[in-house]
């Protein structure tokens, strides 16, 4: 157990090492964040909650695929093909998860303060609304590393991600959304902590199904 | 060819569910009522429209106001125009006794020919403050017994359905049958995944492969009914989009096996991501459902066909609907995959 | 040909071959028509699957042919 923890710092250590000598891709993101919100702050101009939680969580899904897509990108993955085989599967699953997660967490935060900047703020119970954010980032990161893992070997991957991920994000962003109304004072729930213990049900499920078929995938 | 017993059983199963399903009568039921409201103490007369009677052939016709089963009005007369349309008139009392100022009541109609209608609360008895009327007309007690029973085996009537409940038959069983393909389709996948058989990965996707279809004719054969019942072909239905979803899912791990050349690490992936795709399916279609309101029948609340929409006469034919069904996809599935290993025998000669 | 020829004879005629039977009001406020649309549509999407599998089974003995 204290093997396998000490191995995981190595990793995440590592994919932050690669991260910062190769600023571009996450720069990349950023920017697709800022001009994103901007683009919807002047087609909009002014907007409803409603319309601010759809955008919000439009703009965070297309971020986590940009994100996310290159996790198990094959040309990297095959160089350093001996480097990993030296770790267990499920450990590489979960570095690459917590250094996705860690990421898509603060992108998160930074759209959240982009689209408080651009339009109003609504949210009306912040300790709420932040739960229902992390639960979801959870969620979509899950997903979308499972399957970034699944299109490793397909060819046009890039395409093939946003069709297979997608609607498979649906009930963790529906759920997700749901929650941010309840915040926003949109709707008025008194069993919304039954929703957040869904949410989180389907956060532990999603998680848990990618760490237990991920071994059948990275063999190949 | 020697287990061809279920091939016939599928047969036959599905030819009684065309000619049960599609024969037997509704029961007659009310269509509609040209008032809705009737003042109390004053002479309410009606011109109703009703469904699969004969009226002007039945003797005994006669009509009730109901609130309760101890508050009833039996109506004065009744004059049959003709099979499927009357005129009744009722005298109301003065007063609805109960405290309140108005009330709806059931309009039940009986005869010796068609049994009971019931149109659910047809009629506001409204108090009228400024003038009350004394003319002897009096609630009384429903004698049940009375009534004339329906007769023979008919399928339930229910407004804004009409025929169309019929469609539980081949529409909702579609979608059960669907659901129980895409279970065997996960069995062969996970037994892929621990024997790394490939024939069991050509099951799978044999038994993906018809469960798209059969969620191609469950969106198409709901579209068609919810333009004839709501006036629409797609609506923002939570249940109608949660299954558009699920057929997309399963119509993305299609386009995945396609994308993939090498045919082990095509049936790794492919069955990994079926498993994933199958219980992350769940929550969308039973949980989501259940959090949001819906127009679909058999709701609030509950998005299982169930409750009055589902009654014995229905069951004797959705039942067997589901198990032919389902054995017809068995069939193809099994046809598919036969074919999937001659194809691989050829290109191995 | 004669199976198209067959198929786009009956979606002409079904019309009328509804219509002849049950032309009044009933049939048409009672939506009859829908269940028929149903269970053709059914019936449909089912014929295309056995025609998309023929073509499959018409390729596979086509490769054998060539082999022998």
């Amino acid at each position: 157990m204290a093997s396998q923890l000490l191995q995981l710092t190595k990793l995440i250590e590592k994919e932050f090492k690669l991260e910062f000598r190769k600023r571009v891709s996450l720069a990349s993101v950023l920017l697709f964040l800022v001009s994103a919100s901007y683009i919807c702050y002047k087609v909009f101009i002014n907007i409803n909650g409603l319309a601010w939680i759809s955008l919000f969580w439009i703009i965070l899904l297309f971020a986590s695929i940009n994100l996310i897509q290159r996790t198990f990108n094959q040309n990297y993955v095959r160089r350093k093909w001996l480097y990993y085989s030296f770790y267990e599967p499920s450990t590489v699953y979960l570095s690459k998860f917590l250094y996705n997660l860690f990421f898509l967490v603060i992108i998160a935060f930074l759209l959240l303060f982009l689209m408080n900047t651009f339009f109003e703020n609504f949210i009306k119970l912040p300790s709420l609304f932040v739960y229902g954010l992390i639960l979801g980032t959870i969620g979509i990161t899950g997903v979308m590393t499972f399957i970034s893992s699944v299109v490793m070997h397909a060819e046009n991957n890039g395409v093939l991600m946003s069709i297979l991920a997608m609607p498979l994000t649906l009930p963790v962003i529906l759920l997700a959304v749901k929650v941010h109304a309840v915040s926003f004072g949109l709707i008025q729930d008194t069993a919304v902590s039954g929703d957040l213990l869904l949410l989180g049900g389907i956060d532990l499920l999603i998680f848990g199904l990618g760490i237990m078929l991920f071994p059948n995938i990275w063999k190949a | 060819m020697k287990y061809w017993w279920w091939k016939v059983l599928a047969i036959a199963t599905f030819s009684y569910v065309l000619l049960a399903g599609l024969l037997t009568p509704l029961k007659s039921g009310i269509y509609s009522v040209d008032k809705t409201k009737g003042l109390l103490g004053s002479t309410l007369s009606l011109h109703v429209e009703t469904y699969n009677t004969y009226m002007s052939s039945a003797l005994q016709n006669v009509a009730f106001l109901k609130l309760s089963d101890n508050k009833v009005i039996r109506s004065t007369s009744i004059n049959e125009i003709n099979d499927y349309t009357a005129k009744i008139n009722f005298e109301l009392p003065s007063e609805l006794s109960t405290g309140k100022n108005a009330e709806r009541a059931t309009l039940i109609i009986n005869n010796e020919v068609d049994g009971s209608m019931i149109l659910p609360n047809a009629i506001l008895l409204k108090q009228d403050t400024t003038l009350i009327k004394q003319n002897g007309a009096k609630w009384t007690a429903l004698d049940v017994a009375s009534l004339f029973p329906n007769k023979g085996f008919r399928f339930p009537y229910r407004n804004k359905l009409h025929e169309t409940i019929r469609n539980t038959f081949f529409h909702v069983a579609i979608w059960f049958a669907m659901f129980i393909l895409l279970i065997i389709a996960l069995v062969y996948s996970i037994r892929y995944l621990i024997s790394k058989d490939l024939q069991f990965d050509y099951k799978a996707a044999a038994f993906t492969n018809i469960s798209i279809y059969f969620g191609i004719i469950g969106l198409i054969t709901g579209a068609i009914w919810a333009k004839f019942t709501w006036g629409a072909f797609w609506t923002a239905d939570v249940k109608l989009n949660m299954a558009a979803i699920s057929v997309l899912i399963y119509a993305a791990y299609w386009m995945l096996r396609s994308s993939i050349r090498d045919v082990d690490s095509k049936a790794r992936i492919a069955a990994s991501y079926n498993i994933f795709a199958f219980v992350v399916m769940i929550p969308l279609i039973f949980i989501i459902p259940r959090l949001t309101d819906s127009l679909h029948p058999g709701n609030g609340g509950n998005p299982a066909l169930g409750g009055e929409d589902l009654d014995n006469s229905l069951r004797l034919i959705f039942y067997p609907s589901i198990i032919a069904l389902t054995l017809i996809g068995l069939w193809i599935a099994n046809l598919t995959y036969r074919l999937q290993i001659i194809h691989d025998k050829t290109l191995e000669e | 040909m004669v199976r198209n020829y067959l198929i786009s004879s009956i979606l002409v005629f079904l019309p009328w071959l509804v219509k002849a039977d049950s032309l009044d009001f009933f049939r048409s406020t009672g939506k009859m028509y829908s269940v028929v649309a149903v269970v053709l549509v059914l019936f449909i999407i089912l014929a295309i699957y056995l025609i998309k599998l023929d073509k499959r089974i018409t390729q596979v003995e086509q490769n054998k042919k060539h082999e022998s």
